[in-house]
């Protein structure tokens, strides 16, 4: 009896040493010299969430997150860009995430990692080529030009500006990630 | 003596590999959950106007929309007269939206609507009858 005991005592242990060392990666990050576009943001500094009483969230999360809903119902309002995302307006039954809410998240993970966050994940189409190419993702609408792509930004720019982020600096730099992408997406 | 070792042996092995699965469900768990998730249900529907309307109408519109339970943002395109909200599809349906502003007044427009035919395959990148694509998302429900 005393020899099992041994032996789950070890197995427990091994096991715990599996969790731990995930965890231990968060702790050993150097601390960055130049402040990442996440921090400029706001950061992990906690705050509470206008959209979910009694909940907190992260500053820089937050904020990248109302630029995003905004740009989004931009792109729906928009009749260039709108046949690209026919998703976006199309009704789910209850219970069904819909497509605004899903692509909010993807889209709030992807530039909160983007950016510098540390502790959000991006789990959607991990490559943009493949997100963009409407062979391999049937929720884009058409292959997009480089025309669509200028409207996309443009939008972009436009959510930034319904939440007050209109800081040149903060502007520039944003365009700096979406430019960075151009080649990848623009794929006629 | 023989027998009991090999009872032994099988419940070390059926234990560590019971332990082994409930780490890994748990490192998923930990891996793919995300600190605050933003749980709210949106669905985004569109209304289009035909007519030309000033800015004291596109507010009326826009305060109109705003105050129906269910309504949590509205945006107007003031370029080409488009009017974009989210709304909770469990307090409100978008054919009542459109019913209670035209209501309130018969402006000339139209619900932009979307036929849902490409949403049926949802992702053709994942598998979603593998193995491992259920169990992810089987973890993930539980865990979110
Ligand atoms: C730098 C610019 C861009 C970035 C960083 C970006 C990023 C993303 C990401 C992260 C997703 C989510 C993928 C997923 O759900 O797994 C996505 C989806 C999508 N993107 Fe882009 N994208 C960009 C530009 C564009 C442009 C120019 C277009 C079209 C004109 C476009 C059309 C779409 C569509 C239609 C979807 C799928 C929508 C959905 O799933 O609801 N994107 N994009």
């Amino acid at each position: 009896m005393k020899k099992t005991n041994i032996i789950l005592f070890g197995v427990l242990l091994v096991s715990s040493i599996f969790i731990s060392a995930c965890a231990d990666e968060k702790e050993t990050t150097p601390t960055p010299t130049t402040p990442t576009l996440y921090e400029k943001l706001g950061g992990t500094t906690m705050v509470a969430d206008p959209a979910n009483s009694g909940q907190m969230i992260e500053q820089g999360r937050l904020g990248l997150r109302s630029v995003v809903d905004s740009t989004i119902f931009v792109i729906a309002g928009d009749n260039e860009l709108q046949p690209y995302f026919q998703v976006l307006l199309a009704e789910v039954g209850s219970g069904n995430v819909t497509g605004f809410t899903a692509l909010s998240k993807n889209l709030t993970d992807f530039f909160c990692v983007a950016t510098g966050a540390k502790n959000f994940t991006y789990n959607g189409i991990a490559s943009m080529v493949a997100a963009h190419d409407p062979a391999q993702n049937n929720r884009m609408g058409l292959k997009a030009d480089n025309a669509a792509y200028n409207k996309f930004v443009a939008d972009v720019v436009a959510g930034a500006a319904q939440n007050g982020v209109t800081d040149p600096a903060i502007i520039s730099e944003l365009g700096a990630v979406l430019e960075s992408l151009r080649t990848t997406i623009v794929q006629r | 003596m023989k027998r009991k070792i090999l009872k032994r042996g099988l419940y070390f092995i059926g234990i560590s590999a019971a332990l082994l699965v409930g780490t890994l469900v748990i490192h998923v768990a930990m891996v793919t959950k995300s600190k605050n998730d933003d749980k709210r249900n949106r669905q985004l529907a569109r209304i289009d106007f035909t007519e030309q309307l000033d800015s004291m109408d596109i507010r009326k519109i826009k305060n109109s929309v705003l105050s129906m339970e269910g309504v949590d943002a509205a945006y107007f395109n003031v370029d080409d007269n488009i009017l974009v909200y989210s709304y909770d599809p469990v307090l409100i349906h978008s054919d009542l939206v459109y019913y209670n502003l035209m209501k309130e007044n018969t402006y000339k427009a139209e619900r932009f609507i979307v036929d849902a035919k490409q949403l049926k395959n949802g992702c053709p990148v994942i598998d979603k009858s593998s193995f491992s694509y259920q169990f992810a998302s089987a973890v993930q429900k539980i865990m979110n």
